[in-house]
C-alpha cells in the first residue's frame, strides 16, 4: 500500500494548495510590473483568499459529509477542522479589505510608505499554517505547521520598518517565539521517546511503558507530563496563555494595526482549535489536563483584564482584551463534555469554542479595524514629505500634544470627544466594545451565554469557579472598556483637536460600520449559530478503536446536566469500514499509523 | 399551590373604581365580548357557534380598537360572514410592544432630525413620551383589574400578553405581558417619564441625543416592566443600563464620569449575578423547555405556577441548593437596584450628578425595577427560600431604613439628603417583601408607587432651586418662602408626602408595611407556621417593626429640618431676585402634588386595583 497520496486524496487540501500558490504568485508577480507592485501582489493575494474560500466549499463534501484521516494519520480533515478553516479564511479575507481600505491611498505614493509586496506573502504563508494547525494530531505537523505560522508573523510584526517600536515588537516576538519552539520541541522529542509515535491520538491510549520500580514508573509518568507540558509552552504561546502572554501587548503596540488584527484574532482561533485537539487527545491519558487548562484560563483572564487597567494605547488595551479573551475560551476547552458515535466525536468545548471564535472574530476584530480606521482619520490628512496612510509612518514631534507627538490616533487621548468629532466612528467603536464586555443584544452576550452555559453544564465544582471567574471578569473587563467609551462620549475634544475635523466618510469607516451592524444583527441570528456550531463540533475519532463510552465527561456531571448529542447531528458520517482499509497506510517503523486499529489496542487507562 | 386556586373575591369589593375596574369595558362593548358569564351560558347552545372551532371564534372577536381592518362582508351559505384582512396596529396583543417600540422609534426619529432641528428635540419627545402615555392608559383600560394574578385558569391572569419565539433553539421567546403587579409600574414609567421629558427644559447640551437617550431609556424600563421570559427581562433589564450611563455621564454635574461608571459597574455585578441564576433556573428545568428535548424553561409565570418545574427547587437536592443560591445571587443583583444598604453607594453618587429630570427618572423608575425583580422573579420562583430567608431580607430592608435615615439628617447637599431618603424609603419596600403576607407586599408595592411620585418631586423641588441658587448647600439656603411663596407651598406638599404625613402618599405605604409586620409578628401567622420557634419568629420581626416605626421621627426630623433651614427664617438678600416659576415648573409641581394627594386621601384608588395581583402572589408564595 502505497503512503503516496492520490490525487483524489489531495484535492481535499486544495485551498492550502490555492493559498500557496497566491502566496508564490504575490511575490512573483510584481516583478512583471514594478511600478504596481503593491497593487498587483494585493490583488493577487485577494484572489487567492476567494479561491481558497470558494475551494473550501467544494472540499466540504469530502470533510463534512465523508470524514477522514489524510497522509497515514497526520492530517485529519473533519468538520471542527473545517469549519476552523473557513474562519480562518473569512477573516483573513476581512484583513485584506482592511488592508484594501485602510490605505487605498498608498498607492499613489509608492516609495514612501515602506509597503512591500512581501507582506501579502507573509499573511499568506501564515494564513496556510494556521489552516494546516487546526487539522492534525501530528506533533511533527503541530511543529511544522506552528512554525509556518510564526515565522512570517516574526517578520510581519516588525513591518513598520522604520519605527522603532516595530523592530522591537519584532525582536521580542521572534526571540520569545523561539525559545518556546525550542521548549515545544524539547517536550515533543519526550513524548516520542516514551510513547514511540507521534500521533497524540495513540499516545492517548498507549500506556506508558514498563518500569522496573514504582519510583522509575514515576519518573516516567513525571517525564510524560513534562513533555505534554513542553507541548503546551508551544501552543500556549502562540495563544498568549498567562505566563507566556508578555508579548502580547508589545508585539501589538509594535506591529501594524492590520497584523496586530491578524495575531489577535487568527493566531488564536488557530492555537486554541490545535490545543482543543491536543486537550481531547490526551485527557484520557493525563486527567489533570483539563484542571490545568481551567485552572490556566482563569489565570489569564485575570491577569489579562487587570493589566490592561494602567493601558494609554489602544492597541495594548485591545492586546490585553484579546488575552482576556483567550482566557474565557480556555475556560470553554476544560469542558470536554463529550459522547462519540460511529467515526466522529462530538465535545462541548468544541461545540463553544466554534460558537465562541466565530463571534469572537467579528468582536475583537471589529474593534482592531475601528481602531485603525479612527488612526487612519486622526492622524490627518497627509502632510508634505511625510508618509501616508497610518501604519508605516513616524510621528514627527511636535509640541502641541500632550506627549509632545503629533496624534497617532492610537492614544487614548487622542479618543477624546470622539463622538462629537467622528460620531459614526465612534459609534463602531462603542458597538465593539459593548460587544466585548457582553451586553445583551450584541454578539459578545451570546457568546458569553454559551460560555455561562457551558460551564454551568459541567456544574461540579469547576464549572462554578469558572462561572465565578467568568462573572467577575466581565465587570473588570466592563471598567477599562468603559473607560475609551468614557473618552470618546463623556470627555470634550480639546480645542485643538476640535481645530482639525475628521472627514469621515473613507472606505474604512464602511468596513468598520458593516462589522459594527453585524455585532449587532447576528444576535438575532443565535439559533443560527448554535446549530451550526453544533453541526461542526464533530471531530474525527481519538482513538482508533473508540474505546469512548457513549459520555465522558471530565467533571462528574450529575444526570440532568448531560448533555446527549442529537443522533442526527451524526448521521451523515458515512460507513467507516471502506474508508479506513483505504486510508490507512502500512505500518512504518518509525511513525504508527494512527487510525490503524491494530496499531494501538484500545487500551483506556480509566 | 397555585394549582389550586381559590375561587375570586366577591366581585363588588374590587370594583371600588368604576374607572380602574374591569366592568365598563365589558359593559362598553356588549358586541363584540360578551360578559363572561354569558358568553359560559351561551357556547355549548347554539348550534353555530358550536360548530365553528373555539380558537378561530376568539381571533374573530378580539377587541377591535384601532384595527386599520378592511371589513368584507360576503354570504357564505345565505349568512352573512365577515372577513377581516388587514394588519391589527393595536390590540390586545400588540399593545405592549408598541408600549416599548413608540418610544424607540422616537428616540431613531429625534436622532434622525436634520442637524439645524436640534431645538425640536424637545417637543418630539414630548409628544412621544405623552403617546407612550396614553397607550399605557389605553392598555389600562383593557386590562381586567378584577382577575388574580397566578390564577391557574385564564393563562395565569397574565393578560395583554404576547408570545413569539426568538431564540427557538434556547427556548427564549418573547413573551409580554402584565398582571395587577405589573401594570402600575408601566403606568407609573410613562407618567414620570412625561413629567421628567417635560422637566428637560434646561437642556442645551446636544439635545436630540438627550432626548434620544430619555426615550431609549423609556423604552428599557417599559420592556423590564413588561417581559415575562427571563432572558428577554435580562435584555431589558441590562440595556436599560446604557441611556442611563450616558445621560448621567454627559448631561452630570462635575464628577459625572465617576457617577456614572460607578452606577454602571454595581449594576453590572449585580445583573451578572442574575445572568448566572437565570442560566442556572435554564439548567435546572432541562428537558421542560418548549425548545426542544435539552431546552430549559425560561417562562416566569410557568416557573411559578406549574407545579413540577416549582417544586424543582424546594425539595431538597441539589436543585434546592441550587435554589438557595440562586435567591441570593438575584437577590443581590436586585439588591444594588433598590439599593440596599450595603450595596447602596451608587445612589448618592448618581443622583448628585445627574440632572434633574434624569434624577427623578432614576429615583422613580429605576430603583423599582430592584423590587419588581424581587416581586415578579424572586418571590414566585423561590418561594420556599425566600421564606426560610425572610430574616436576612428584613434585616436588610431595617438597616437601609435606619442607616438611610440616619445618614441623610447628616447631609449638607439637598440632593444627596434626598437621595439618601431613597434608601431609607426604599428599605421600608424590602421589610415589605420579606414579611410574606398579603398587607406588607400591598404596602410594598404601594410604597413602591408613592416613592415614584414622591421622590420624582422631591428631586424636581432640589431641581428648580437649583436652577436658581447654583448650589444646594443647605446651609448656605434660607428665607425662601417670602421670594418664592408659591414654590415653597409646592415643596412643603413633596417633604409632606415623603416624610408620610397622613393624607398624603408616603404615609399609607408605610403603614402599610409597618401593619403587615407586626401582624406577622403574630404566632398564628404564616412565619410562626413554617419557623422553628416562637422567640425566633415574633423576636425579630417585632424589633423590625419597633426600628422601623422608630425611624418615622427621624425621617420627620430630616425633612422638618431641612424644610425648616431652607424654606424659613430671614429672608437672605442673595434670594431675592429669584425669578419666579415658570409655567411648566408650576405644573409639573402641582401635578406631582396633587397625585401625591390623591394617592394618601384616596390609597384605595390605587389599593383596590392591587389587591387581586397581591392576593394572587401571596397566595402562590405562601403555597
Amino acid at each position: 500500500m502505497s503512503v503516496l497520496p492520490s490525487a483524489h486524496d489531495l484535492f481535499a487540501l486544495l485551498p492550502e494548495a490555492l493559498l500557496a500558490l497566491a502566496a508564490i504568485g504575490s511575490l512573483l508577480a510584481p516583478l512583471f510590473r514594478p511600478r504596481k507592485d503593491l497593487l498587483i501582489a494585493g490583488i493577487g493575494a485577494a484572489a487567492g483568499v476567494l479561491a481558497a474560500f470558494v475551494a473550501l466549499f467544494l472540499v466540504r463534501a469530502r470533510c463534512v459529509d465523508s470524514p477522514q484521516t489524510l497522509f497515514g494519520g497526520m492530517l485529519l480533515l473533519d468538520p471542527f477542522g473545517w469549519a476552523l478553516r473557513l474562519l480562518l479564511v473569512l477573516f483573513a479575507g476581512i484583513l485584506l479589505a482592511l488592508w484594501f481600505t485602510d490605505s487605498h491611498d498608498k498607492f499613489l505614493a509608492r516609495g514612501q510608505t515602506g509597503d512591500s509586496p512581501e507582506f501579502f506573502l507573509l499573511l499568506l504563508l501564515a494564513l496556510l499554517g494556521m489552516c494546516l494547525m487546526v487539522q492534525t494530531t501530528n506533533l511533527l505537523i503541530i511543529f511544522v505547521a506552528l512554525e509556518l505560522a510564526s515565522l512570517p508573523s516574526y517578520v510581519l510584526a516588525g513591518f513598520r520598518k522604520t519605527h522603532r517600536l516595530g523592530a522591537e515588537a519584532a525582536m521580542k516576538y521572534v526571540l520569545f517565539g523561539a525559545a518556546a519552539a525550542a521548549v515545544m520541541v524539547y517536550g515533543m522529542s519526550l513524548l516520542y521517546g516514551l510513547f514511540n509515535t507521534l500521533d497524540l491520538r495513540d499516545i492517548a491510549h498507549a500506556a506508558l511503558p514498563a518500569a522496573a520500580t514504582p519510583g522509575a514508573a514515576h519518573a516516567r509518568a513525571t517525564i510524560a507530563a513534562l513533555g505534554v507540558t513542553g507541548l503546551l509552552v508551544g501552543v500556549g504561546f502562540k495563544i498568549a496563555i498567562f505566563p507566556l502572554h508578555f508579548w502580547c501587548p508589545d508585539v501589538f503596540e509594535g506591529a501594524p494595526i492590520d497584523v496586530a488584527t491578524f495575531l489577535a484574532v487568527c493566531s488564536k482561533t488557530a492555537g486554541l482549535g490545535l490545543l482543543l485537539r491536543i486537550v481531547l487527545a490526551l485527557s484520557p491519558q493525563f486527567t489533570w489536563l483539563p484542571a490545568a487548562i481551567l485552572a490556566l484560563g482563569a489565570l489569564t483572564c485575570f491577569w489579562g483584564n487587570l493589566a490592561a487597567y494602567p493601558q494609554r494605547n489602544i492597541k495594548r488595551l485591545l492586546a490585553w482584551s484579546s488575552v482576556a479573551h483567550a482566557g474565557y475560551m480556555l475556560m470553554a476547552l476544560s469542558v470536554l463534555l463529550r459522547s462519540a458515535s460511529g467515526d466522529l466525536q462530538w465535545s462541548a468545548a468544541a461545540e463553544t469554542l466554534l460558537f465562541y471564535l466565530a463571534l469572537y472574530l467579528f468582536m475583537n476584530g471589529g474593534a482592531f479595524i475601528a481602531a485603525a480606521a479612527i488612526a487612519q482619520r486622526l492622524s490627518g490628512p497627509t502632510d508634505a514629505g511625510m508618509s501616508i496612510g497610518i501604519r508605516r509612518m513616524i510621528p514627527p514631534p511636535t509640541t502641541s500634544h500632550p506627549n509632545g507627538l503629533r496624534p497617532t490616533g492610537e492614544d487614548l487621548a487622542d479618543y477624546a470627544g470622539l463622538a462629537t468629532r467622528a460620531p459614526v466612528l465612534a459609534a463602531c467603536m462603542l458597538v465593539f466594545l459593548l460587544s466585548l464586555t457582553g451586553i445583551p443584544l450584541t454578539i459578545g452576550f451570546a457568546a458569553k451565554l454559551k460560555l455561562f452555559t457551558l460551564l454551568l453544564n459541567a456544574g461540579a465544582l469547576t464549572g462554578w469557579l469558572g462561572i465565578a471567574t467568568l462573572g467577575i471578569n466581565t465587570v473588570l473587563a466592563a471598567f477599562y472598556y468603559f473607560r475609551v467609551i468614557r473618552q470618546m462620549y463623556l470627555i470634550p475634544p480639546t480645542a485643538e483637536a476640535e481645530q482639525t475635523p475628521i472627514i469621515e466618510i473613507a472606505p474604512v469607516t464602511i468596513l468598520a460600520l458593516v462589522l459594527a451592524v453585524i455585532n449587532v444583527v447576528a444576535f438575532a441570528g443565535y439559533g443560527l449559530i448554535d446549530w451550526g456550531a453544533r453541526r461542526y463540533a464533530l471531530l474525527l475519532p481519538p482513538t482508533p478503536a473508540r474505546a469512548l463510552p457513549a459520555i465522558q465527561a471530565t467533571y462528574s456531571v450529575h444526570p440532568a446536566n448531560r448533555e446527549e448529542i442529537p443522533p442526527a447531528l451524526l448521521a451523515p458520517a458515512s460507513p467507516p469500514s471502506a474508508r479506513n482499509t483505504r486510508s490507512s497506510p502500512s505500518p512504518s517503523p518509525t511513525i504508527p499509523p494512527a487510525s490503524n486499529p491494530a496499531a494501538a489496542p484500545p487500551q483506556n487507562p480509566r | 399551590m397555585s394549582a389550586t386556586a381559590a375561587p375570586v373575591k366577591p366581585h363588588e369589593s374590587l370594583c371600588y373604581h368604576p374607572a380602574l375596574s374591569g366592568v365598563p369595558r365589558l359593559a362598553r362593548h356588549p358586541r363584540t365580548q360578551p360578559p363572561p358569564a354569558n358568553r359560559q351560558a351561551r357556547l355549548p347552545s347554539p348550534p353555530r357557534t358550536a360548530a365553528r372551532p373555539p380558537d378561530a371564534r376568539d381571533k374573530v372577536t378580539p377587541l377591535p380598537y384601532l384595527r386599520l381592518t378592511l371589513a368584507v362582508r360576503r354570504k357564505i351559505d345565505g349568512r352573512p360572514f365577515r372577513v377581516h384582512t388587514g394588519v391589527a396596529v393595536l390590540n390586545t396583543s400588540s399593545i405592549l410592544t408598541s408600549l416599548m417600540l413608540v418610544p424607540c422609534l422616537g428616540g431613531l426619529a429625534i436622532l434622525a432630525l436634520p442637524p439645524g432641528q436640534a431645538r425640536r428635540a424637545r417637543p418630539v419627545a414630548l409628544a412621544v413620551a405623552l403617546l407612550t402615555f396614553l397607550l399605557s392608559l389605553l392598555a389600562a383600560s383593557w386590562f381586567d383589574w378584577t382577575r388574580v394574578s397566578y390564577a391557574a385558569t385564564d393563562a395565569h391572569s397574565i393578560q395583554l400578553a404576547f408570545r413569539f419565539p426568538w431564540i427557538p433553539s434556547l427556548g427564549a421567546q418573547y413573551f409580554v405581558g402584565v398582571d395587577g403587579i405589573s401594570l402600575p409600574l408601566v403606568l407609573l414609567t410613562t407618567a414620570v417619564s412625561l413629567v421628567a421629558c417635560w422637566a428637560s427644559y434646561g437642556v442645551t447640551k446636544s439635545p436630540k441625543a438627550y432626548f434620544a437617550l430619555l426615550l431609549f431609556l423609556l423604552a428599557g424600563m417599559i420592556g423590564t416592566f413588561i417581559s415575562l421570559d427571563l432572558l428577554l427581562f435580562y435584555v431589558f433589564f441590562e440595556v436599560s443600563l446604557f441611556p442611563m450611563y450616558f445621560l448621567i455621564g454627559i448631561w452630570g454635574g462635575p464628577r459625572k464620569e465617576y457617577a456614572a461608571i460607578k452606577f454602571f459597574l454595581y449594576t453590572l455585578l449585580g445583573s451578572i449575578g442574575i445572568l448566572i441564576a437565570i442560566l442556572g433556573i435554564y439548567f435546572y428545568t432541562r428537558g421542560m423547555g418548549p425548545g426542544g428535548p435539552n431546552a430549559g424553561v425560561f417562562d416566569v409565570i410557568r416557573l411559578a405556577t406549574d407545579p413540577a418545574l416549582h417544586s424543582r427547587f424546594m425539595e431538597g437536592g441539589r436543585a434546592a441548593a441550587f435554589g438557595n443560591a440562586a435567591f441570593w445571587l438575584l437577590f443581590v443583583g436586585f439588591a444594588v437596584k433598590i439599593p440596599a444598604v450595603p450595596l447602596h453607594t451608587w445612589l448618592p453618587d448618581a443622583h448628585v450628578e445627574a440632572p434633574t429630570p434624569v434624577s427623578m427618572i432614576l429615583a422613580a423608575v429605576l430603583l423599582k425595577m430592584g423590587a419588581y425583580g424581587l416581586l415578579r422573579i424572586s418571590y414566585p420562583i423561590f418561594s420556599a427560600q425566600a421564606a426560610d430567608n425572610w430574616f436576612w431580607v428584613g434585616l436588610i430592608g431595617v438597616v437601609s431604613i435606619v442607616y438611610g435615615a440616619f445618614v441623610a439628617l447628616a447631609q449638607r447637599d439637598f440632593k444627596r439628603l434626598v437621595a439618601y431618603s431613597s434608601v431609607s424609603h426604599m428599605g421600608y419596600v424590602l421589610l415589605g417583601l420579606a414579611v410574606i403576607n398579603s398587607t406588607a407586599t400591598a404596602g410594598a408595592l404601594f410604597q413602591m408607587l408613592a416613592h415614584g411620585i414622591s421622590s420624582a418631586m422631591m428631586f424636581f423641588i432640589v431641581g428648580v432651586l437649583y436652577d436658581r441658587a447654583h448650589h444646594r448647600d443647605i446651609p448656605k439656603l434660607g428665607g425662601l418662602w417670602s421670594s418664592m411663596p408659591t414654590y415653597t407651598g409646592w415643596a412643603a406638599v413633596g417633604f409632606f408626602a415623603s416624610m408620610g404625613l397622613p393624607g398624603l402618599c408616603g404615609f399609607v405605604g408605610e403603614l402599610l408595611v409597618l401593619l403587615g409586620v407586626f401582624s406577622a409578628a403574630d404566632p398564628h401567622g404564616f412565619l410562626a407556621r413554617h419557623s422553628f420557634s416562637v422567640i425566633g419568629v415574633t423576636g425579630p420581626l417585632l424589633w423590625f417593626g419597633a426600628l422601623a416605626a422608630g425611624t418615622i421621627v427621624i425621617t420627620a426630623a430630616y425633612h422638618l429640618w431641612t424644610l425648616q433651614r431652607v424654606y424659613m427664617g430671614a429672608p437672605k438678600p442673595e434670594h431675592q431676585n429669584f425669578a419666579r416659576l415658570t409655567g411648566s415648573e408650576k405644573w409639573i409641581l402641582a401635578i406631582l402634588g396633587l397625585s401625591a394627594i390623591a394617592l394618601g386621601v384616596l390609597p384605595a384608588l390605587v389599593l383596590e386595583p392591587l389587591r387581586p395581583a397581591v392576593e394572587g402572589l401571596m397566595r402562590l408564595v405562601t403555597g
